[in-house]
């Protein structure tokens, strides 16, 4: 079960963590159980959200160095990121 | 009194009257500076002192010296939200709120410490406010932490209504319930705080539009607070006589007490875990090492391979578990039994409160309440962060209010913390 969340979470676990994770997780499941009336709405935010929108404008640009300052790899002026198809 | 002694009101005071310099401010304050901080920002910290003695800012706070918990990232200074994973980033934007500070010429002094993306006990900005090495500091509030922390450093704690303050640049834990908190020794300066932050922005879709006012000198007599008459079973004879003197204290103010109990709250700290679970591994998905977080490539890898090594070798174990457990509960089967119900019951208690609010206009409790450990932990603001109420943590006393009547809150705190015990 653990294995299989991890996967699909993309976290690699130590063999210690797993055997942690492995012994707190049904607990932790188990704890966290309520019991609602059915016919209640969800809530998903508290305060009504309005779809707040803002001009069609660009605003806020962060310069092209901005943008790269905190990337792992870059090469001209692009971010470096890790082939997605093979050779690519 | 030595300024580190004094309050940011009269910090500012004095700095207003010619007693002190805003230099002087900052460098009495990073005289006395300590692991309570991660990050110490001295250089840019005097200089904007020394442009404050230029006259350059006339903000009534400009020179007063405030620390950020190291979840709202900041240029020029590394934000690791207390996490490996973020170790050497320095962000190439600013939170609004801090954005907001530097507008008014507040110099940031440093970074506090924070548990792991900010989800746990440890706090160094309460610290760091406790032990005068700032007056006020900011911090995030997801479900109850931060006002928690207070009662226990005996500083004040005062979440907004959710979405006063932007939530932009304050790195997500759970988006629905993260609130930016001003902290502080007093209400006072905890209040004057929360002005210089508030207000729409619309870097933040979830930020209310709201005509705040916050001058208001009425008094709380008339006004009508909720009470608990019983001792509950987790709150010591200590806690419960603070909590009573608070109590004292406005019936002698003026406020009517009248009895008022919440069902609901007895699931609402399951609902909470529920949903802070699942929001936080959703919001740490962008934690990839490709967009976010220190990036592991291992021999071959493809780029699923980088995404998985690179959030197993950054995130802590905690945080690990926390993402694993919220992926569960947002999983086919588990979304219906667990996570549709911790919303309903998020409903359920929003309806409690809205039917109270009828009759009181702020409910208080004890702020001292926590029992049970990690998943089943609750505190006393569990329910207020769920229904997105303003809220204050003071003098062992949490007192909380009608969504945008963070004004009324701020009153009523300033009455309570006049017990004996209450921080100066």
């Amino acid at each position: 079960m653990v294995d299989n969340i991890a996967a699909t979470a993309h976290i690699a676990l130590t063999e210690d963590e797993r055997q942690r994770l492995t012994a707190e997780f049904d607990p932790i499941i188990d704890a966290l159980v309520v019991t609602a009336d059915e016919q209640l709405p969800v809530t998903v935010n508290p305060l009504p959200v309005n779809n707040k929108l803002r001009a069609d404008v660009v605003a806020n640009e962060l310069s092209n160095e901005q943008a790269l300052s905190a990337a792992p790899e870059s090469q001209d002026g692009q971010f470096m990121v890790p082939a997605i198809l093979d050779g690519e | 009194m030595h300024l580190t002694q004094l309050t940011a009101t009269d910090m500012a005071a004095k700095l207003r009257a010619g007693e002190t310099t805003a230099v002087e401010l900052v460098q009495a304050h990073l005289d006395e500076a300590s692991t309570a901080f991660v990050f110490i920002n001295a250089d840019e910290a005097l200089a904007v002192a020394a442009e404050v003695d230029a006259g350059k800012y006339d903000h009534t706070l400009a020179g007063v010296p405030v620390v950020l918990a190291d979840v709202l990232v900041t240029e020029n200074m590394p934000t690791a939200a207390g996490s490996a994973y973020l170790d050497g980033w320095v962000a190439p934007y600013e939170a609004t709120a801090v954005a907001r500070l530097r507008a008014a010429g507040l110099p940031i002094l440093a970074k506090a410490r924070v548990a792991e993306f900010g989800m746990g006990q440890e706090s160094g900005a309460h610290e760091a406010v406790a032990n005068h090495q700032a007056p006020f500091a900011v911090v995030s509030d997801t479900a109850g932490t931060a006002r928690h922390i207070a009662t226990e450093t005996g500083v004040v704690a005062v979440k907004p209504t959710y979405g006063a303050i932007s939530r932009f640049g304050l790195v997500a834990a759970v988006s629905s319930m993260d609130t930016v908190t001003p902290i502080a020794r007093n209400t006072a300066d905890a209040k004057a705080l929360h002005q210089v932050m508030v207000g729409a922005d619309e870097l933040d879709p979830t930020s209310v539009e709201y005509d705040w006012d916050f001058s208001s000198e009425a008094a709380v007599a008339g006004g009508t607070i909720g009470v608990l008459t019983e001792q509950p079973a987790d709150v010591t004879d200590e806690a419960w006589a603070t909590y009573q003197a608070g109590m004292e204290k406005l019936q002698d103010a003026g406020m009517n007490t009248t009895e008022v109990t919440m069902d609901t709250l007895g699931q609402a700290a399951q609902a909470a875990h529920i949903i802070g679970a699942a929001e936080f591994s959703a919001n740490l998905a962008k934690f990839d090492g490709i967009r976010f977080g220190n990036r592991v490539t291992p021999d071959n890898g493809t780029v699923q391979d980088v995404i998985t090594a690179s959030r197993g070798a950054g995130f802590g174990y905690e945080t690990k578990r926390r993402i694993i457990v919220g992926t569960h509960l947002l999983s086919a089967g588990t979304i219906d039994s667990h996570f549709y119900p911790a919303q309903k019951i998020r409903t359920a208690v929003i309806n409690e409160y809205n039917t109270a609010f009828k009759s009181v206009d702020a409910i208080a409790v004890p702020a001292g309440i926590q029992q049970g450990e990690e998943y089943e932990s609750t505190n006393a603001g569990i329910g207020a962060s769920l229904a997105g109420l303003p809220a204050a943590s003071v003098a062992g006393v949490h007192i909380c209010a009608p969504t945008y009547a963070d004004e009324l809150v701020y009153r009523i705190s300033a009455v309570v913390e006049t017990t004996a015990g209450a921080a100066a």
